[in-house]
């Protein structure tokens, strides 16, 4: 067996060593085979699922609908007591998690119940009640078949939706010889044979059951439960005791608005238009004691906090976690502690606290394909910058980025720094790329060259372009946002920009006094310094003119457009000026196609097969993913390829902090790539083009890689 | 009876594994799901106590709960002949298992191939759990386009008290192995539709 057990057990979710565990994940070979391939499956079964279907509004609804809700909650909390006490319901609320698992324990001993099943509720993880039922002298049997198998591991679940992804066939085999004493194979058919004949006993001999609930209907106290496998369905008919834990987020006011979630859950959690089960249980049942318990812990003080109450949302679809690319590499255990996924990053925090949330937080490249996803439509991505600007906050940030963030929103300081090193990198560069890394790179570093700074930036050359170009226009003016990037590493791809902006008769401006955009100070969780720098970036491009305010760089513009008018929504005055921005805003291949009016014969074939990698913050930041294939294809025959929207896992200063995660999102694009026969492979992003290039760099066979503001300026009909 | 709905509910239920046959009337259903029992291959019984071995094979079984005494004394008298047991109550002692069950669905819900069984007894549920193939009869009068369009009567059922309602869509599965999907693991191994025309 190639297939070591995960480091994490029950009673220590979390691992020690962080990275050592993170490497170990990545060397998972069957793991990482088996996220790839649900990934890439998961993604074209959903798309199918939804097929026909008006999706954005069915998710729309979803989130007005909870959002009504969240807003009064305890009026629905007591609706649903006093509907479902009056059908003979038992209905408890606990405050903590600890509440829950000895009020849970308490029902058990009172019932004189020794045999416990349980039907899946990562509820019941969050308080840890089957350490509670044992310690109360219950003998507890899960009866989901993936909770079963991790719980006779003594794991937790790697996944909210499918708790055993992360085993093998042949794993579950082993486990099944123990249990049965006899010889098992890894055919899955008859593995599930095993789990039916085991449980079966347990199910006959239950004296109480605990499930969990993915709906409370509060105008007729009725609990809704979703299951596949029927084992919940059992399991609340069966023992004279039954338990439904639950959150007080599942709280909804109509059957109505329970199936307009019902609507989207089974269709963005496992592609299935609806699950096999669904039972409606209204009040309690002829023959039994029923009781529902409502869990706070951590939920109303998450309510009252405006900039993340959003995360209440929550159906527990578990899609953040199938389209997250570091999930996908590094599996459920690292990627949450009880929950998992973006929604996990975010939960832990509020539930079980900083200490528990700090490593995992940094986890996220910010990509954004969560928040694309959900269910709820939840602003992810933000709730986790929010996140990790709190844990630096309270915890004082690491030197380095102190003196980052010191420096950066700086932009005379920043600039003069940038200048600096490029004078220090000077004995170690070779042409466009750092040949050998200094100490502090190499190691984990070393899977990608680094560019090299350019000798002049752009901003110091523009002066002399601007000069160039003084005559009167007929033309759009374009106002360019250079981004760090592109003004110091890849000033070539800003020329670029300037002569297709030209070519079509439009002016391009550069305000001087622009600066970082703030997004890699906020990934730093470096909220004040990046607030800076956004203002002075802001009061730079309100003060220029233009019709178009656009960039090279999609993640300053998407900062600039989806972050600043949130960041500045208090403000009086630097308000409007934020929307008015985002309004004039508009990214580079848009502004090419639309109001430059490229289009076929403005352009020379290049004669290349051309392959496009979609950086996250322009498909799914700014939702544009139209133009920029449309406009290689007029220079190029433009190459689909595989998963031309994952995450090249740059991410800014994420390749610094997670280099393994960093490369394996990187190796699994440009292993593709080399598959693909394309000649060239072409971004719109310069982190993608430094991630990817440099990647290409240090390969065998390279594959040229370019911005598309070079790749359409060289292939320019008129210079 | 809305023709459209009828055709998308079979298209629907074939999609999640159910087998739909059609029958022109309430006795035919009941035919057809003795002739399912009698069919079927003897049911794998299961031990109820841990460690404990299965009991041992008896008739072949068909759990029919719930039925009105004439619908119950005709499905008795053609199982006898057929040498298939008719069990109408008492499910909790046939926790072993047993070949077939048949229920009767109140409404169907087309969008997703959904039968919903309404005011569950006890022994309703546990017959459609402990089968390993499930009956269901489904008046085509009452499938409807959607959830949406079965709101208004699940919010009625759900005002009662003490109401359960199911909706059923395909047989038991999982796929929490590998993510292969596989049927039967706790309930029934298959699920089939019976549309009653009348
Ligand atoms: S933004 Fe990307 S990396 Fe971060 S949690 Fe969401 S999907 Fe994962
Ligand atoms: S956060 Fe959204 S995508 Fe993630 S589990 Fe919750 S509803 Fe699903």
């Amino acid at each position: 067996m190639d297939h070591k057990p995960p480091s994490r057990g029950r009673l220590d979710r979390r691992p020690r060593d962080f990275h050592g565990s993170l490497r170990e994940a990545l060397a998972d070979s069957f793991l990482r085979e088996t996220l790839d391939r649900f990934a890439d499956q998961y993604k074209a079964n959903r798309a199918a699922v939804f097929e026909g279907l008006p999706e954005r509004e069915l998710i729309a609804r979803v989130s007005a609908m909870k959002d009504g809700a969240l807003g009064r909650i305890e009026e629905l909390y007591g609706d649903f007591a006093a509907k479902a006490r009056a059908k003979g319901l038992i209905v408890h609320r606990a405050k903590t998690a600890a509440e829950a698992a000895s009020l849970i324990s308490d029902i058990a001993t009172r019932a004189g119940a020794k045999n416990v099943i349980k039907s899946k509720s990562m509820t019941a993880e969050e308080i840890g009640l089957n350490e509670a039922l044992a310690a109360a002298g219950c003998d507890v049997a899960e009866t989901d078949l993936g909770e079963w198998i991790i719980q006779l591991r003594h794991e937790a679940p790697s996944h909210m939706v499918l708790p055993a992804i992360h085993l093998s066939r042949h794993q579950v085999a082993e486990e099944f010889q123990r249990v049965t004493k006899a010889p098992q194979d890894g055919d899955i058919g008859r593995l599930v044979k095993v789990a039916r004949r085991e449980l079966r006993p347990r199910f006959a001999q239950a004296d109480m059951a605990v499930t969990g609930a993915n709906f409370a209907v509060a105008d007729s106290g009725t609990l809704g439960l979703c299951t596949n496998e029927g084992n919940a369905r059992l399991a609340l008919t069966l023992p004279r005791v039954r338990v439904s834990l639950l959150g007080l987020d599942k709280l909804v006011p109509t059957a109505a608005d329970a199936l307009s979630i019902l609507r989207v859950l089974p269709r963005n959690a496992t592609a299935q238009p609806i699950t096999t089960y669904v039972s409606w249980l209204a009040g309690a049942t002829p023959g039994q004691t029923a009781h529902a318990v409502f869990l706070d812990n951590g939920r109303t003080g998450l309510l009252a906090d405006a900039k993340c109450r959003e995360a209440l949302r929550c159906v527990r679809c578990g899609a953040c976690a199938n389209v997250c690319p570091v999930y996908r590499f590094v599996g459920g255990h690292r990627m949450g502690y009880v929950y998992i996924g973006a929604i996990g990053l975010i939960l832990t925090y509020f539930f079980h606290g900083k200490g528990r949330a700090e490593d995992l937080i940094g986890n996220c490249v910010g990509c954004e394909a969560c928040k694309d996803v959900c269910a709820a439509g939840i602003d992810l991505t933000g709730i986790i910058s929010e996140i990790r600007a709190r844990i630096s906050d309270a915890n004082g940030a690491p030197a380095t980025s102190t003196l980052l963030s010191l420096v950066m929103p700086n932009r005379r300081l920043f600039h003069g720094l940038l200048k600096l090193a490029r004078l220090a990198q000077k004995p170690v560069t070779k042409g466009a790329y750092v040949r050998h890394l200094p100490a502090i790179l190499s190691g984990d570093h070393g899977f990608k060259a680094l560019p090299a700074m350019a000798d002049r930036p752009f901003r110091d050359a523009w002066p002399e372009i601007e000069a160039q170009d003084l005559g009167p226009k007929a033309g759009p003016r374009v106002a360019l946002m250079s981004g760090c990037a592109q003004d110091f590493v890849y000033p070539a791809h800003l020329e670029a920009a300037v002569r297709l902006i030209r070519a079509k008769g439009g002016r391009a401006l550069f305000p001087m006094d622009q600066g970082c955009c703030g997004l890699p100070l906020t990934m730093m969780g470096e909220r004040k310094a990046a607030l800076r720098a956004a203002r002075a970036n802001l009061l730079a491009f309100s003060r220029a003119a233009g019709d178009y305010v656009t960039g090279l760089c999609p993640s300053c513009l998407n900062q600039m457009k989806n972050r600043y008018p949130a960041l500045f929504a208090d403000d009086p005055v630097l308000g409007p000026l934020a929307q008015g921005l985002a309004r004039r805003l508009m990214d580079f291949s848009s502004l090419l196609a639309g109001p430059l009016g490229y289009g076929p014969g403005d352009l020379s074939d290049s004669g290349l097969r051309v392959a496009y990698h979609s950086p996250c913050h322009l498909g799914r930041g700014l939702g544009v993913t139209g133009p920029p294939r449309r406009l290689v294809a007029l220079a190029g025959r433009y190459l689909p390829t595989p998963g031309e929207d994952v995450c090249c896992g740059f991410g800014g200063t994420y390749s610094l902090r997670f280099p393994e995660i960093s490369k394996a999102l990187m190796d699994k694009k440009l292993d593709g790539l080399a598959a693909s026969g394309a000649d060239l492979l072409v971004t719109d992003c310069p982190g993608c083009v430094l991630q990817l290039g440099g990647g290409e760099e240090v390969r065998d066979k390279k594959i040229p890689v370019r911005h598309l503001s070079e790749f359409l300026a060289l292939n320019l009909k008129t210079p | 009876m809305d023709r459209e709905a009828v055709e998308t509910f079979k298209e629907r239920a074939a999609g999640v594994e159910t087998r739909v046959l059609e029958v022109p009337d309430l006795r035919a259903a009941l035919d057809a799901a003795l002739a399912i029992a009698a069919a079927a291959p003897p049911v794998a019984l299961l031990p109820t106590v841990p460690g404990g071995s299965p009991p041992a094979p008896g008739p072949k079984a068909l759990a029919a709960p719930g039925l009105a005494p004439d619908d119950l004394a005709y499905l008795s008298g053609r199982a006898l002949a057929a040498g298939v047991e008719v069990v109408s109550q008492g499910l909790r002692s046939r926790l072993a298992g047993l070949e077939a069950a048949f229920t009767v669905a109140t409404l169907g819900l087309a969008e997703t191939g959904t039968c919903v069984l309404e005011g569950e007894t006890e022994d309703a549920r546990l017959a459609s759990m402990l089968c390993e193939t499930h009956v269901v009869g489904l008046r085509k009068r009452d499938i409807v386009r959607g959830a949406a369009e079965g709101l208004a009567f699940l919010e009625r059922a759900l005002a009662r008290e003490n109401n359960v309602v199911s909706f059923i869509s395909g047989a038991s599965r999982t796929s929490d192995i590998e993510r292969v999907l596989t049927l039967g693991v706790h309930g029934p191994l298959s699920l089939v539709a019976l549309l009653i025309e009348d």
